[in-house]
């Protein structure tokens, strides 16, 4: 599993788009820092936790699933190292495992940027406010690996990667807005029960002190239940040659 | 059929989509040592027979055996010694080296020995130096580059699925001598399929028909033979070696005036080697 999980990491950071993308989403926190002017502080927070919890979300799971999901597909790969003699249950979770490394490379990189920035324009930001920007970053990485996941049953399920792309969309753009808006115009929390919600509550609760017990129901449900399905379904999947 | 040697022994495979039965009992053999061709026309079964063997497809009875296990622990540990060509199975932005460095670590091949490794597979189907992405290569440089990914690792049995589909005459011949390299040299079994008879007659040793589902007969080289009752003589004198041979009791049944074929002229033509 170690070298299957090493192979795809290292074609995937083959890929110039990956590193373009990067720029982009570095030179994008650059102009939102350079552009702060006399916004408190936290509304600061507020338009960095937004950039990392739906522009940046969208945009590094695209291409994660695209990398991963979709370069597989093309290049049938999948069934090429079953035929060698990778056992399903580890290709599986070799590609977990990879949807979550390249998720924290990604915060990994824009979060310290975004942090470096702060500092430089000496923007009054606390100790604390900034480590909960961090936490903030990190429950997205959760939050990510999720909406991965659900990909990747799609794209299991329906054996098409187009499918898994919207599903992805679906899932980062729409359901987010979708029940922010619910609860907004028609007080309804139905957000609550999604990732996106479970993820926002559980910062809340962290940053009031409390337990975050809503990390539980993302990683035991929609992490760990939505893996356990997608390794069930693949496990008897005819694949094609 | 001889199984004593069989590194792959299929007995009894059923298969079925459905109501549509694809293998109806298929039985196979193949020896250590073997260049295996398994013929069939478009849907006979062949590549259902490999994806069984790959473990692509669970099949729904009988008995498959790969390196003398059955055991399915020991058969998915023993698909480690096959190499295989079924169709490109590359990443298009790669290069070749880059494709093969991917599949070298995913087959275990230690880092320190990558590099000698690709090089070694890509001078074998003489891809070497080619640096541009796969996504550019022609149909025969990727047919090449699978068969290339196929063989690193050097790996015992070699399966090759319509290796020389869409290639021309120059390509067929370099894959034909290249299969016969590969089991001759580096001592692989070749499991090799096709729909045309010509170019796996001149290739395998031993040969499965499949039809509808089953594998109608095995037959080898010998058995080709024996059915062979012409025999080619160059002679300077026709008429007097006929009426010699009638002299001598032996009758001629047949004079066929034999024609350069199409592949005579175009290697006479072109150059490059042909069979």
């Amino acid at each position: 599993m170690r070298k299957l999980i090493r192979a795809d990491l290292r074609r995937v950071c083959r890929k110039p788009s990956m590193w373009i993308l990067m720029a982009i989403m570095i030179i994008v926190q650059f102009f939102d820092v350079l552009t702060i002017t006399d916004e408190p502080m936290e509304q600061v927070l507020t338009s960095a936790r937004n950039r990392f919890g739906l522009t940046f979300m969208l945009i590094i799971t695209i291409f994660i699933a695209i990398s991963v999901l979709s370069n597989d597909r093309n290049s049938n790969s999948w069934a090429y190292d079953i035929g060698i003699g990778i056992g399903r249950r580890k290709l599986i979770w070799a590609k977990a495992i990879v949807f979550v490394i390249l998720m924290v490379i990604f915060y990994a990189v824009l979060v310290p940027e975004r942090l470096f920035f702060y500092a430089v324009t000496s923007l009054p930001l606390s100790g604390r406010q900034l480590s909960l920007l961090v936490v903030y970053a990190g429950l997205q990485v959760i939050r990510g690996v999720s909406v991965l996941i659900i990909d990747m049953l799609v794209d299991i399920l329906t054996d098409s990667t187009a499918l898994a792309i919207l599903a992805n969309v679906a899932q980062v753009v729409f359901i987010t807005l979708g029940t922010r808006m619910a609860a907004l115009f028609y007080n309804v929390n139905i957000g609550d029960y999604t990732p996106d919600g479970l993820v926002e509550n559980a910062y809340n609760n962290i940053a009031a002190g409390r337990f975050p017990w809503q990390l539980i129901v993302v990683l035991l449900i929609y992490v760990g239940a939505v893996f356990a399905v997608a390794a069930a379904v693949f496990r008897n999947k005819e694949l094609q040659l | 059929m001889s199984a004593e040697n069989a590194v792959i022994r299929m007995e009894n495979i059923y298969k079925s989509y459905g109501k549509h039965d694809v293998l109806k009992g298929v039985t196979l053999a193949v020896n250590k040592g073997d260049i295996y061709g398994l013929i069939g026309k478009n849907g006979a079964g062949k590549t259902t027979i490999f994806k069984i063997l790959l473990g692509l497809s669970e099949k729904n009875g009988g008995m498959l055996s790969i390196a003398g296990s059955s055991n399915d622990r020991e058969l998915a540990a023993n698909r480690r010694k096959i190499g295989f060509f079924v169709g490109h199975s590359f990443f298009s932005y790669l290069s070749a080296k880059e494709n093969l460095r991917y599949y070298a670590t995913v087959k275990g091949i230690p880092g320190r020995e990558q590099k000698k490794e690709i090089e070694r597979v890509l001078e074998i189907v003489n891809l070497q130096g080619v640096k541009k992405p796969v996504k550019t290569y022609s149909l025969g440089m990727k047919q090449r580059l699978g068969i290339a990914n196929a063989i690193l690792g050097n790996p015992e049995i070699l399966i090759l699925d319509e290796p020389t589909n869409g290639l021309d005459p120059q390509g067929i011949a370099d894959v034909r001598h290249l299969v016969r390299r590969l089991n001759e040299e580096f001592g692989m079994t070749v499991i090799v399929s096709s729909h045309i008879l010509g170019e796996l007659e001149h290739t395998a040793h031993r040969f499965g028909i499949v039809n509808e589902g089953i594998v109608v007969r095995e037959i080898t080289e010998d058995d080709l033979k024996e059915k062979n009752r012409a025999v080619e003589i160059s002679v300077d004198d026709l008429e007097k070696a006929k009426e010699l041979l009638a002299a001598g009791g032996v009758k001629v049944l047949r004079e066929v005036e034999e024609k350069a074929t199409l592949e005579d002229f175009y290697f006479s033509l072109i150059g490059g080697e042909g069979e």
